[in-house]
């Protein structure tokens, strides 16, 4: 508990300066990472993530210092070179995006570990602790590092407020960006230096490989909440601030945990979760769906039974036991037993001891059902010309997904037919 | 005659990728080759933790294993979660290589590395395995038998299976109707992947196992446009690879497997720059 | 106009097919004769491709079956053949004319059997029927899109089958290409083969093909093609989308619901 007071009151400044510093710096990420997730070119940002090293080191090698600034253009420049090396490999020869990403990645990559062992082994006192900067030491963030990511943050965010309108067109719509005169490939270029920024500016939190985390997952996520870009953006940054304090707060609490990962940790977590449990897309969301349906589904075919076995005996309003309605229809004695008392409860089954009959909501639910069913069968032999004896199963299928319009257009094409193909007969409603 | 088991080495394991990564790139599957390379840390540790030691058989059924678990995933988030491929990827080997490193700090008692290297994104293999120098490389002739297994093991799968790989990379709706099992190749190559790059990590370390992979396979199919023709080349530029990024590595006192990695960049600019102009030249 | 036949060499059995959640085919149900050239015919989105799909197994049906030569699929693979649209496949892809073709043999050969003495006849044989003879060892994304859609052809003709599909085979092809193919097919018709092919074009359809399948998301019409093309047929294949079946369709997919749920009580 104590632990916890210490670390959110953030009295301590360094641990102030972690949290705001990781906050911004995934808050930024994840803003960017929702245009490149858009694009479907999710995995640029991991190649720009290795593609920085080698402009690192030759800032450092060139400028002798450790100057942040000249290691954030220097990391700038090869990012960039990377973006435009991976666009002329697709365009100018037969190679596919998926290999120009993985070519740059690691060719880029290389060449910077080749320049960080050169500089390792010249053994200059000022580059250590540059591995460090490379690498994600989010531990170690000092004040400057702080005021630089913030700024680096707000610059991505202004920007991209700024070009709001222009990055939806681009991302959603290139064609009729350009057909309504909007310079594309700017704003495509646009993308990439705030890429190439949020990338240089993230690393130092979460080290190399797990940069294309903090772009891709927290868009990723939000993609499962909402459809409309604003929101989505909204989301995935606070995604990913809330990631990167929780991932700081877990290290903070086990000092020998590395904090890169475990905010790559949390932010994959708050992803699958959101693949998972998220309303509309979520995967339980829409297995729960299904499975509504499916008890929608069979609740009426049991007012259906009741209708048509009303049907035959001229009378809908009999008492029938569970075991006279099991022999009627070959049905699953367990989902019988379980829909009864359901339809009960609902008001569209009256019991009386151990016999079900139907109420008057319930014979209405039912001959609609019936209704649909003959309706469907009708328009399948009519409009379809299929044979009457092949129309039955898919109309056990649709009338439970005919709405009252669809009813109503029915009716019309059909000419309110009182018969269906095997001659039995449709009932209309006919009260009022 | 260091240099000779270093370039031997090298030279073994680019061949091993590369020909792997030949079907990768003509699969468009490059970077779930990069992802799986990524995403098997957490078998190794795994399987470093019940085995007790750096002992390869354990080490490779714990990636082997992984490198399936992440295709499905991927797969899984894909058709299930309808979310898009890229993502996918990314999402889960990410995911799991932060795994990897969490495993290997937590159990930093059984597990033999340094606490710093930990930090260094991909060179973290290099601290489950002492014998490797700064420059990643490692030699000796244990690991010459585990990439000579896996070589012969490769080229096997690629000598036998050579037709149904084939048909089921350039025409997989053309093979399943006529009868061809594409799930069983599909996995098959990506269980080889898995093997093989963590049967690498073992010599030269992450960086290089996905520049083999994806490099040499696509200078060769720059220059060619035979398969059988693209395999050999792959081969020879695996050689020409390793022996220059040794000397580079040698002259100037830099990483190994950087070098490598450089080179074979190097002489994929060749290629591009040679298809790019003299393709030109032809349609003018 | 479903007219239905005494030995079928395809009997398609209320085949209800969906594609992304949505159904584009209802309830199909049609027998095909021997020996003849079949045409699919129907406006963009009407199934067609999905249709012979499903026949061939590409794609799983929400209802009904399939017979082919009075069996299941399984049992008669070896008896079909199926040329894809060209877009399907990677054109720069590292394989020679040849090899392609040969890749038609695979079902005969064995996959991990070698191509023998007979099969490189078969294939240059096939190369000989589609003029591409002189290309055998030329690499594929130096074809034209004529000879690109030849090249499927012989493959599919080294597979030496009895039926064939063929999806859109005169799409984006030179007029020598197209009469070429014509030719062809009816060669094979001639000597027993069926071929049930794609179209997307109303006017040739009526000189390609022998009998024609008219489809928009439900069966219009399946008959010889004099007898399918009459006005009031045409009207119903072209004339729009069917609004009800495409309004249930979407309430499908957007709910996810299964066409033909299997009667779950």
């Amino acid at each position: 508990m104590n632990d916890f007071v210490d670390f959110f009151s953030l009295s301590d400044p360094n641990i102030r300066y972690v949290v705001l510093g990781t906050a911004f710096m995934a808050a930024g990420s994840a803003l960017v990472g929702c245009f490149t997730f858009l694009k479907k070119r999710a995995l640029v940002g991991d190649a720009v993530a290795h593609a920085v090293l080698p402009g690192i080191c030759l800032s450092f090698l060139v400028s002798a210092t450790k100057n942040p600034l000249l290691l954030v253009i220097g990391a700038f420049i090869t990012g960039l070179m990377a973006i435009g090396a991976m666009d002329a490999i697709v365009k100018h020869s037969k190679l596919k995006e998926d290999t120009a990403t993985g070519i740059v990645l690691s060719v880029f990559f290389g060449i910077g570990i080749v320049l960080l062992t050169v500089i390792q082994q010249s053994g200059s006192a000022s580059q250590s602790g540059l591995d460090t900067f490379l690498f994600g030491k989010a531990a170690a963030m000092s004040l400057t590092d702080v005021w630089v990511f913030g700024l680096i943050s707000l610059l991505l965010v202004c920007t991209i407020l700024l070009t709001y309108k222009e990055l939806m067109l681009v991302v959603f719509d290139k064609n009729f960006a350009n057909a309504i005169g909007i310079k594309t490939k700017r704003f495509e270029m646009l993308i990439s230096v705030i890429t190439v920024l949020a990338v240089v500016v993230g690393i130092q939190s979460v080290g190399v490989v797990l940069m294309a985390a903090m772009l891709i997952t927290p868009a990723a996520a939000a993609r499962f909440w909402t459809d409309r870009l604003p929101v989505m953006l909204l989301v995935a940054s606070i995604f990913g601030a809330f990631a990167a304090v929780g991932g700081t707060y877990i290290s903070y609490l086990a000092p020998a945990m590395p904090t890169g990962p475990w905010i790559v940790m949390v932010i994959s977590i708050m992803a699958i979760s959101s693949f998972f449990l998220a309303p509309g897309k979520g995967i339980l969301h829409r297995s729960l769906k299904i499975k509504r349906y499916q008890q929608k589904v069979l609740h009426e075919n049991v007012l259906k039974l009741f209708y048509k076995t009303g049907e035959k005996d001229a009378d809908f309003y009999r008492y029938y036991s569970f075991e006279q309605l099991n022999k009627l229809e070959e049905a699953a004695a367990l989902q019988l037993k379980k829909a009864l008392p359901k339809l009960t409860a609902q008001g569209f089954l009256e019991k009386k001891k151990a016999e079900y009959k139907l109420t008057q909501a319930g014979k209405k639910k039912g001959q609609r059902i019936v209704k649909l069913h003959r309706l469907w069968e009708m328009y399948l032999t009519e409009y379809l010309r299929l044979a009457p004896d092949h129309v039955h199963e898919d109309a056990e299928g649709i009338e439970h997904i005919i709405t009252p319009e669809i009813e109503r257009k029915l009716e019309e094409k059909l000419n309110f037919p009182t018969e269906d193909p095997h001659q039995s007969n449709i009932p209309y409603d006919h009260k009022n | 005659m260091d240099a000779f088991w270093i370039i031997l080495t090298g030279t073994l394991v680019a061949i091993c990728c590369g020909l792997l990564g030949c079907y990768l790139i003509l699969r468009q599957m490059a970077m779930v080759g990069d992802a799986i390379s990524h995403a098997v840390l957490p078998g190794i540790v795994i399987a470093f933790m019940i085995s007790g030691s750096r002992e390869s058989i354990p080490m490779l059924i714990g990636a082997g294993l992984l490198g399936i678990v992440t295709t499905l995933l991927i797969e899984y988030f894909h058709r299930k979660g309808k979310l898009q491929t890229d993502a996918s990827i990314g999402v889960t080997f990410t995911w799991l290589f932060a795994l990897g490193i969490i495993l290997i700090t937590a159990f930093t008692g059984q597990v033999d590395l340094d606490q710093d290297c930990v930090l260094y994104g991909e060179i973290a293999y290099i601290p489950i395995d002492i014998w490797l120098t700064e420059g990643g490389l490692n030699m000796g002739p244990r690991v010459i038998y585990i990439i000579g297994i896996m070589l012969i093991s490769i080229l096997a799968f690629i000598f036998f299976g050579y037709k149904g790989l084939f048909i089921t990379t350039f025409d997989p709706a053309f093979a399943a109707v006529v009868g061809i099992n594409t799930a069983v190749w599909h996995y098959g190559l990506m269980a080889m992947v898995s093997l093989t790059t963590v049967a690498s990590f073992e010599s030269v370390g992450a960086i290089l196992v996905v520049a083999f992979l994806i490099a040499p396979p696509a200078t060769a199919y720059l220059i060619t446009h035979n398969l059988k023709h693209m395999l050999l080349i792959t081969a020879g530029l695996a050689f020409f690879i390793s022996a220059s990024g040794y000397l580079v590595a040698a002259a100037i006192n830099a990483s190994i497997a950087g070098a490598m990695a450089m080179m074979a960049g190097v002489f994929f600019t060749i290629a591009f720059l040679y298809q790019k102009f003299s393709s030109a030249s032809i349609q003018k | 106009m479903i007219k239905q036949v005494k030995d079928p060499i395809l009997e398609i059995h209320d085949l209800s097919v969906s594609y992304q959640k949505k159904p584009v085919l209802w309830a199909i149900d049609l027998t095909l004769p021997k020996g003849v050239v079949v045409g699919i015919i129907g406006p963009n989105g009407a199934g067609k491709s999905t249709l012979i799909k499903a026949i061939m197994g590409l794609i799983p049906p929400d209802s009904g079956f399939v017979k082919i030569f009075g069996e299941s699929l399984e049992a008669v693979r070896h008896k079909i053949s199926y040329v894809p649209q060209r877009e399907s496949v990677d054109w720069d892809f590292p394989a020679s004319v040849e090899e392609v073709v040969m890749m038609g043999r695979y079902n005969k050969i064995g996959l991990f059997k070698k191509p023998r003495k007979a099969d490189r006849e078969v294939v240059a044989d096939c190369l000989l029927k589609v003029n591409l003879e002189a290309f055998a060892k030329r690499q594929i994304s130096q074809l034209s899109g004529g000879q690109q859609q030849r090249v499927f052809i012989a493959r599919a003709l080294a597979q030496e089958a009895d039926l064939y599909f063929m999806d859109e085979p005169f799409a984006g092809v030179d007029a020598a290409t197209e009469r070429a193919i014509v030719n062809l097919l009816k060669e094979m018709t001639a000597s027993g083969k069926t071929v049930v092919v794609v179209h997307h074009d109303l006017n040739s359809a009526a000189h390609y093909f022998d009998w024609t399948i008219l489809l928009n998301l439900k069966l219009v019409a399946s008959a010889p093609v004099k007898e399918a093309f009459t006005a009031q047929l045409l009207q119903e294949t072209y004339g729009g989308k069917l609004t009800l079946l495409t309004e249930l369709g979407e309430i499908l997919a957007k709910n996810e619901i299964p066409n033909r749920e299997k009667k779950r009580y």
